[in-house]
C-alpha cells in the first residue's frame, strides 16, 4: 500500500520527464488540492465529531446550593449515614448500605476498638466509643456520644456527637467533626478539616489545614487531664488618645510604625510594612502590601488584609479577621476575634500557633498549619 | 511615501498583535504554574456589611421570576439585605412579576421607572439614590446566583481598598447550539485564565457589571454612572483604579447566565460592548497614564485592556493594508532574517495564544472534550473583527458628535419560565 502511494506521488514527475505534462498536471493539481483540503479540514474533525455526537455539551457544574460551611464534611457524612440507616433501630451488627457506593457499616451500642485493631468497615457507635492505641480504621467513624482516640491511632475521619479527646500522634486522613468540645493531643495530624461546635483545643505539634471552633485554642501538652473549660473572655480595652497620623489620607506609601496613642480616622492602606508597637491601638482595618507586625501587647481592632507575612506578638490581639497571602504567626497568648463574634485567620502559605492562642472562629491555610508551643516557650 | 506608511502600518499591527499574544501567554502560564492569590471567600466573619442587590430589568418576563427567586434563596442575614428589582420602562409582565414577589417578601423593594432615559446606567443611578446599603451587588435579569454568592461577594468589601468585586459568569444554555458552546469556551478563557491571572499578578481585573458589586458612596462620588456610556462596568473599573481603588476577582463565585443563541443577537451584543468599551477608552486613556495610584504594570495592563476592542480594528485595517501592498507589488516589507523569524514565530505561536488560553481554562475546569471545538473559534473571531470594528466606528461618533446619544440595546432572552 505504502509503495503504491509512493508510486502515485512520483507519477507526475515521471510524466513530466516523459513529456506528458499536459495530462499529468490535472492529477498533480487534484492531489495537491486534496492534501491541502485535508490539512485544512483536519483540525476541525475532532470538533465535528463533538458536534455530531456531543460528549461535553453541558454547562460547567455550579453547585447552586454551595454555602461556605466549615463543618460541611461532618454534616454531610452524618446526613448520608442517617439517610442510609433510616429507621434502623435493630440490634448491633453489620449492614450493607448504599452511600456514594455500596459500603459495609458496623453498628454498635458501645464501641471499644482494641489496641492495634484494623477495621475496614464504617463504624457507627450509638453510645460512647473508644479507639485503642495504634488502631487503624480506613473508613469513617461516627460516634453518637463522646469519643476517646488512643495514641497513634490512624483514622480516615471521625464524626462525634459528644466530647472528643484525641491522644498523642493520632493521624486523621480526612476530617474531624465534633458536636461539643474537642481536645487534640500532641503531634496529631488533623487532615484537611477539623471542626468543633465547642472549643477545639490543640496541643503542641498538631498539624492542620482548616480549623473551626468556639474558639480554636492551643495549650501545651499537660498529660491526661480533664477537658479544660472555656478561656477567660477577651476584653477589648477602651480606645483613647485619638490622634490622626496622616492628613486625611488613608494611603501610606512606605513603611509605617504606629506607636502608643496614635490612631486613624479611616481605614489605612500601607504600601510597605506596618509595625504596631507595644501598647499601640489601631482601631481601623488595615491593608498592608508588605508585612504586618503586632509587637507584644499591641491591639488591632479592625481587620488585617496583608500581602506579606503577619506576626502577632506575645499577648497581642486582633479583634477582626487576619488574612495573609503569605503566612500568619500567632505568638503566645495572642487572641483573634472575641467571644460572640466569628472571625477568621487565613494564611495562604503557613499558619503557626503558639501556646495559649485563641481564635474565635476559623483558621485556614493552603500550606502547613501547625502548633509550636515549645519554640515560643 | 504612501508605500512607506503602509509598510510601517503593517509592522505596527504585527507588533501590537505580538504584544497581545505575549499577554495571553503570560496569563496562561501564570494560571498553569504561577502563584495563585487567594480571594476573600475563605473568610468567615459574623460582621457582614449591609447590601442592596440591584437587578435592572427591561421586558424580562421570561427570566425575572427565576432570577429573583434565586437571589431570595441566597443565604445572607435578612436584616442586612434588600433586593431592588428595577423595572426599567418594561412593557411586558415584568412589573407584575416583581410586585407579586415583593408582596410576599419584605426584602424586595421594587423601583419602577417610567420616565427618563432607559438603560442600565440610568436605572442604576436611580437605584443608587434609594438604596439603603453602602455595598451594592448587581445581577443582570437572566442571572442565577448560587446560595452563597451574596456573602462571598460582600465579604471582599471588608478590605478597605476594594472598590468593586467581580464573580465568574458561567453560560447555562451551552446545549443550545454551536454558538453557545463557543461562547462558553470564550467565557472560560476570559474568567478562569484572564481575570484570575490579572488578580494573581496585581494587574487590573475588570468589574463586569453583573455578578459583582461596588461601593455605593464611590459610585455616587463619581457622579453616578455616565449615561452616555454603554459599558458602564468598564467605565467604573477605570474610575476606580485611576482614583486608587482596586477591583478583585472571585473565581469561585460562579453564576449562571444565558448567552445569545443566535449570531444576530450576539453580533448586536458585542457591537454594543465594543461601542461602549471604545468610548471608555477615549474617556480614560490620558487619566490612566497620569494616575499616581497605579504601578507601571497596572498602567500597562490597564492600557492593553482599555484598547482591547481596538485590536480587531487594527487587524482588519492591517489585512486591508497587506492586500493593498500585495497588489502594489510591495510585499517585501522588511529585508531582514530576524524579522522573518519573528513573523514566522508569531505565525506559529502568536496566532494561537487565545486558543492556548481557552484550552488551559477548560483544562482547569476539568472539562476537556469541549476543547475539540477550539478550531471553530477561528470563525467566531473572524466574525467579531467586523462587528467590533463597527462598534468602534459608532464609538467615534459617540465621542466626537456631541448631539449623538447612545441608545441602550437590550439583549434578547431565550429562556422560558421553566423551573431551574
Amino acid at each position: 500500500m505504502t509503495r503504491r502511494l509512493a508510486g502515485l506521488a512520483l507519477l507526475p514527475v515521471s510524466a513530466v520527464a516523459a513529456g506528458t505534462a499536459a495530462q499529468a498536471f490535472p492529477f498533480a493539481a487534484v492531489l495537491l488540492l486534496g492534501v491541502f483540503g485535508l490539512l485544512i479540514v483536519l483540525p476541525f474533525i475532532p470538533g465535528l465529531a463533538e458536534i455530531w455526537r456531543p460528549r461535553d455539551r453541558y454547562p460547567l457544574p455550579v453547585d447552586m446550593n454551595y454555602v461556605k460551611d466549615p463543618r460541611y464534611l461532618g454534616h454531610a457524612a452524618r446526613a448520608l449515614l442517617a439517610a442510609a440507616l433510616r429507621g434502623d433501630d435493630g440490634p448491633p451488627g453489620r449492614r450493607t448500605v448504599n452511600l456514594s457506593k455500596v459500603e459495609a457499616v458496623e453498628v454498635h451500642d458501645r464501641l471499644d476498638i482494641s489496641a492495634g485493631a484494623q477495621l475496614t468497615a464504617i463504624q457507627l457507635a450509638r453510645g460512647p466509643m473508644s479507639v485503642g492505641d495504634r488502631a487503624v480504621c480506613d473508613r469513617d467513624i461516627y460516634a453518637r456520644a463522646g469519643a476517646r482516640i488512643g495514641d497513634g491511632a490512624a483514622l480516615r475521619s471521625l464524626a462525634c456527637d459528644g466530647r472528643a479527646a484525641l491522644g498523642r500522634g493520632v493521624r486523621i486522613t480526612r476530617w474531624l467533626d465534633v458536636e461539643g468540645d474537642a481536645y487534640v493531643g500532641p503531634q496529631t495530624a488533623l487532615g484537611a478539616n477539623a471542626a468543633a461546635s465547642g472549643f477545639l483545643e490543640l496541643a503542641d505539634g498538631v498539624t492542620f489545614e482548616r480549623l473551626w471552633g468556639a474558639p480554636v485554642r492551643t495549650t501545651g501538652y499537660l498529660g491526661p487531664r480533664e477537658l479544660p473549660g472555656a478561656p477567660a473572655p477577651f476584653a477589648l480595652p477602651d480606645v483613647q488618645e485619638i490622634r490622626v497620623v496622616e492628613d486625611l489620607a488613608s494611603l501610606h506609601r512606605g513603611d509605617l510604625t504606629v506607636g502608643p496613642g496614635e490612631t486613624f480616622d479611616r481605614p489605612l492602606v500601607v504600601k510597605g510594612d506596618l509595625r504596631i508597637r507595644t501598647g499601640a491601638i489601631v482601631d481601623r482595618t488595615v491593608k498592608v502590601y508588605g508585612g504586618l507586625t503586632l509587637e507584644p501587647g499591641a491591639l488591632l481592632l479592625g481587620d488585617a488584609f496583608v500581602e506579606g507575612a503577619v506576626v502577632v506578638g506575645e499577648g497581642a490581639a486582633v479583634r477582626g479577621c487576619v488574612f495573609s497571602q503569605d503566612s500568619v504567626e500567632l505568638g503566645r497568648g495572642a487572641r483573634v476575634g472575641a467571644p460572640g463574634l466569628v472571625k477568621s485567620v487565613v494564611g495562604k502559605r503557613r499558619v503557626t500557633l503558639a501556646c495559649d492562642v485563641a481564635v474565635h472562629g476559623y483558621v485556614l491555610t493552603d500550606g502547613l498549619g501547625s502548633v509550636r508551643c515549645r519554640d515560643s516557650d | 511615501m504612501v508605500v512607506l506608511i503602509l509598510k510601517l502600518y503593517v509592522l505596527l499591527v504585527v507588533v501590537i498583535m505580538a504584544i497581545y499574544a505575549a499577554r495571553h501567554y503570560r496569563f496562561t502560564v501564570n494560571r498553569l504554574v504561577g502563584d495563585q492569590r487567594l480571594y476573600y471567600q475563605d473568610l468567615i466573619d459574623s460582621e457582614l456589611p449591609r447590601i442592596s442587590v440591584l437587578v435592572p430589568m427591561h421586558d424580562e418576563e421570561k427570566v425575572a421570576r427565576q432570577s429573583l427567586e434565586a437571589i431570595l434563596r441566597c443565604e445572607y442575614p435578612r436584616e442586612l439585605l434588600e433586593i431592588i428589582p428595577i423595572n426599567d420602562h418594561s412593557t411586558d409582565r415584568t412589573a407584575a412579576i416583581i410586585e407579586e414577589l415583593a408582596a410576599r417578601h419584605d426584602v424586595i423593594r421594587p423601583l419602577h421607572r417610567h420616565e427618563g432615559q432607559r438603560g442600565k446606567p440610568a436605572a442604576l443611578n436611580d437605584a443608587l439614590l434609594v438604596a439603603a446599603a453602602d455595598v451594592i451587588i448587581v445581577f443582570d435579569a437572566d442571572y442565577l446566583p448560587a446560595r452563597g454568592s451574596l456573602r462571598d461577594l460582600a465579604i471582599s468589601f471588608k478590605d478597605p481598598e476594594v472598590g468593586a468585586v467581580m464573580g465568574r459568569v458561567v453560560p447555562v444554555n451551552t446545549r443550545a447550539n454551536l454558538l453557545t458552546r463557543l461562547l462558553d469556551l470564550e467565557r472560560s478563557g476570559g474568567y478562569q485564565v484572564d481575570q484570575q491571572a490579572r488578580h494573581n499578578l496585581h494587574l487590573m481585573p475588570q468589574y463586569g457589571g453583573t455578578v459583582g458589586g461596588f461601593r455605593r458612596d464611590l459610585a455616587l462620588s463619581f457622579g453616578g454612572f455616565d449615561q452616555r456610556v454603554l459599558a458602564e462596568d468598564t467605565d467604573l473599573t477605570y474610575r476606580l483604579f485611576i482614583n486608587g481603588w482596586k477591583v478583585v476577582y472571585a473565581n469561585r463565585v460562579e453564576c449562571f447566565e444565558e448567552v445569545p443563541e443566535t449570531w444576530e443577537v450576539r453580533s448586536r451584543q458585542i457591537r454594543r460592548w465594543s461601542r461602549g468599551h471604545n468610548y471608555v477608552m477615549f474617556k480614560h486613556f490620558g487619566a490612566l497614564l497620569r494616575s499616581p495610584y497605579l504601578t507601571r504594570a497596572e498602567k500597562l495592563d490597564g492600557l492593553l485592556l482599555l484598547t482591547i476592542y481596538l485590536v480587531p480594528v487594527f487587524l482588519l485595517t492591517g489585512i486591508m493594508d497587506s492586500v493593498a501592498l500585495f497588489f502594489m507589488g510591495e510585499m517585501q516589507i522588511v529585508d531582514s532574517v530576524l524579522v522573518f523569524l519573528f513573523v514566522a514565530t508569531y505565525n506559529s505561536f502568536g496566532n494561537f495564544a487565545p486558543f492556548y488560553q481557552i484550552g488551559t481554562a477548560s483544562l482547569l475546569d476539568g472539562v476537556t472534550h469541549r476543547i475539540r471545538l477550539l478550531p471553530f473559534l477561528m470563525f467566531y473571531f473572524l466574525a467579531n473583527i467586523w462587528t467590533i470594528t463597527h462598534g468602534f466606528i459608532q464609538a467615534l461618533g459617540d465621542r466626537f458628535l456631541r448631539r449623538r446619544r447612545a441608545e441602550w440595546d437590550k439583549t434578547r432572552r431565550f429562556r422560558g419560565e421553566a423551573p431551574v
